[in-house]
This record gives C-alpha cells, structure tokens and sequence, in this order.
C-alpha cells in the first residue's frame, strides 16, 4: 500500500494533513492517523501497522490505537488515497 | 484534530485551523504580470510590456522556491501574467517539481510547446490549465486580442500527449457566453479531466469593461442551465467544475475558514484573498514563515474581515482588488 498518486502528507503539530491535489480536497489528520500514514510511507505492509502503532502506543491503549489504525487504512482506501502495491 | 482517526475532509479553499498549520498547503504564485495578451477581461490586468515594478529576478524566485520545498509546501500553482515568457519558468517548476511538490501551470496555452509539455513531463504536474473560452477563432480573438484558438487546441494536445493531466477554464462574458456548448465539447474531445468556470469577476480589467463584459440575467441563467444539465448527465470523464457559482458566495465560507493558501504575487507581496486589495506580506523583507505567520494574523484584522463583509455585501467592491494597501505594519505590530 502507497499513498495514491496526487496525495501528499505533511506532520503538523496536531497530527498532520493529507492533501488530494486533483480534488484539491484536504484532511485533517489526529496523531494515530498521522502515524498510520507515516508508516504507509515508510513501506510498512498494511498488516503490520497496527501492531507497529499498539508496541508503539503501549502506554495509552494500545489495542485501542490499532484498532483505530485498522478503520483508518479502511477509510483511505474508501476514499481512493492509496493504492495497493 | 478531530478527536478520531475518521478523515475531515475540508475544501483546499476553505481550510479551517491556520493557525496550528507550520505553513501554507497550497502557494499561488504569479511569476510575472507580463502577458503576450491583453485580455479584456484579465483580473490581474496583465499585458505586454505590463510587468509590475520590482518582479523576482531569477535568483529570487529560484530561493523562494527553496523556501517552499524547506517548508514542505506540498502544492503550488505557477501562473502570472503568463508564465511561458519568464526565461527561468522552467527552471522554478523543475526545481519544485524535483523536490516532489505538485505543480499546477495557468497558460494561455498561446506558447506552451511540446518541448516545454515534455520537460514538465517528468515533474509530479497536478495539471495544467488552459484558457479555453471559445469554440471559434472570431469570438475567442475579441475576448483575446490578438489570441490564436489554434495555438490554443495545439497546446492542449501537447499537453496530453506528453501524458499531463489537462484542466481547462472558462470565462463568461458577454462575448463568448454563449459557446459554452461547443467549448465544454472541445474540451472533452481534447481530454481535459476538469472544465472551471463560474461567474465573471469583477476584478481588473472585467471590472474596467463591466458594462460591456457582464453577461446578462438571461444569459447567466441559460449558462447555468447548460452546466447543470451537463452536470446531471454525469459524464465521468471530465469533471465540471462551477460552484460556488459567484465569487461571494465563495467568500463567504471565508469568513470562518480562511484557506491555508498564500497568493504571491510576481514582487513577492503576499496578498490576503483575491478580491481584497490588502498585502500582508513582502517576501523580499520576511521569511516564508514569517509571511505566513502575517497571513494567519491578517485574518484576525478587524481591517481584513470587515473589507471582506464589504466585498460579499457589493460585488463593486471587488474592482479596487488590484489597488494594493498594506496591512501588514497593523499585523506585525499587533
């Protein structure tokens, strides 16, 4: 899984955005959401991320975090910003 | 941001938040105000021999491109004036592109070559925009003096061979309103993924010209009818793109979210919104950053919301937009 090909991520303080140019529609990002991305960049396969974030996370919720994690890779490939690899 | 991991989709042009953002999402950017045409309708005025006083010199324009790839700006529009006559075109768009921001070129399409398409070729290009607001040479060359629809086709198939998305644009007026029909044809036959157009604005020479460039009610809604209709049909492979149909409906929505967009015009002012006239920025004498960080401010200017209720209450207002103030001694020193 990769980022689609006019979608750009950029980390803000508060997680970060995600930026479709050919809609020119822009997302805003919570830090799970912005740290699912940041793995999808990194090549991280899409089974892999949410124990990455739940190791990651430990101390707050882990299982919530993939959890969440899990829904958030399914809205992006709803909403056509990856594609599969 | 918005307490879950569900996406919050927002329009580029009416992002909320600025403030917690590092730097803008999308820069506009007008290299020149020189234009091979006059068009009597251009909101930037633009004109041969018409470049604004102390325009970027190429080293300039080459470091403020440096600033946007070290802000991680991740969009920027190139346009002017016309930017195919700027001699370092090319190489701005090169050195962006490279850097992996996405581009969107506005061209009048009247020298825009298939050596120029093939270069641009291997750049992340969003898109390239053409103006396309005519189906036959007589009306476009009234709306376009001097204007070749010729060139115009050639460039858009130049485009889209060299394998860039086409996007076309489209300028009612009084003159041309009515070939809409044929240009949304053309332009499907030319492969444009999106058609623009809305209402004219009422900025620069349209505002000059208003009395003879205004299309009628009558006219306006015929237009309209045919967008809708063409709209309706849902023909997916090129998008039309009209609403907010007129330009103060689109502020509006300004009101409570300001884009995160500068627009940077060719002497590195940094203006607030198209249709106000207030500069809030000079590059030439601040960072990105800190025009940025003006920008955000800006909009918290008693100054700055109060021209804009003006200019949704009286479309007349927008015509001063080229006339421009500087509020940025009032912002910076807040």
């Amino acid at each position: 899984m990769k980022l689609a090909k006019y979608v750009k991520f950029r980390q803000e303080k508060f997680g970060g955005v995600l930026f479709e140019t050919r809609s020119e529609k822009v997302y805003a990002l919570n830090p799970t959401a912005a740290a699912v991305v940041r793995e999808i960049q990194a090549g991280t396969p899409e089974g892999e991320i949410p124990a990455r974030l739940e190791a990651e996370y430990a101390a707050q919720d882990g299982e919530q975090i993939g959890r969440e994690a899990r829904a958030f890779t399914q809205q992006l490939r709803e909403q056509g910003l990856v594609d599969e690899s | 941001m918005d307490g879950g991991t569900s996406l919050d989709r927002q329009s580029a042009k009416r992002t909320r938040h600025i403030d917690t953002m590092a730097a803008p999402i999308f820069v506009s950017w007008q290299l020149t105000r020189d234009c091979d045409l006059a068009c009597i309708h251009c909101c930037t005025e633009s004109a041969p021999g018409k470049a604004m006083q102390g325009e970027f010199t190429r080293e300039e324009a080459l470091a403020f491109a440096d600033e946007l790839i070290a802000a991680d700006v991740p969009y920027v529009m190139l346009c002017g004036g016309e930017p195919m006559i700027v001699p370092y075109f090319l190489e701005v768009a090169e050195r962006l592109g490279r850097a992996g921001v996405q581009l969107k070129i506005e061209t009048n399409g009247q020298r825009f070559s298939s050596e120029a398409a093939a270069r641009l070729a291997g750049l992340p290009v969003r898109s390239v925009q053409i103006s396309l607001d005519a189906d036959t040479q007589e009306v476009y060359a009234r709306q376009r003096p001097g204007a070749s629809l010729t060139k115009v086709h050639a460039a858009c198939r130049a485009v889209r061979d060299a394998g860039l998305p086409l996007e076309v644009t489209f300028a009612p007026t009084r003159v041309n309103i009515e070939e809409l029909p044929a240009a949304l044809a053309r332009a499907r036959a030319l492969g444009a993924f999106r058609f623009n157009t809305g209402a004219l604005m009422r900025i620069g020479n349209a505002a000059k010209n208003w009395r003879k460039l205004r299309p009628s009610d009558t006219q306006y809604e015929r237009f309209r009818a045919t967008l809708d209709r063409e709209a309706a049909a849902g023909r997916g492979e090129m998008e039309l793109c009209y609403l907010p149909f007129r330009m103060v409906d689109g502020l509006r929505q300004l009101l409570d979210e300001p884009p995160a967009t500068l627009l940077v015009l060719p002497n590195g002012w940094v203006k607030a919104s198209a249709p106000l006239s207030y500069v809030v920025a000079e590059l030439r004498h601040c960072s990105l950053s800190e025009a940025w960080h003006n920008y955000c401010r800006a909009w918290q200017s008693p100054l700055l919301v109060d021209a804009l209720h003006r200019a949704i209450a009286d479309e007349a207002e927008h015509a001063a937009a080229n006339s421009w103030q500087k509020l940025e001694l009032a912002v910076c020193n807040a």
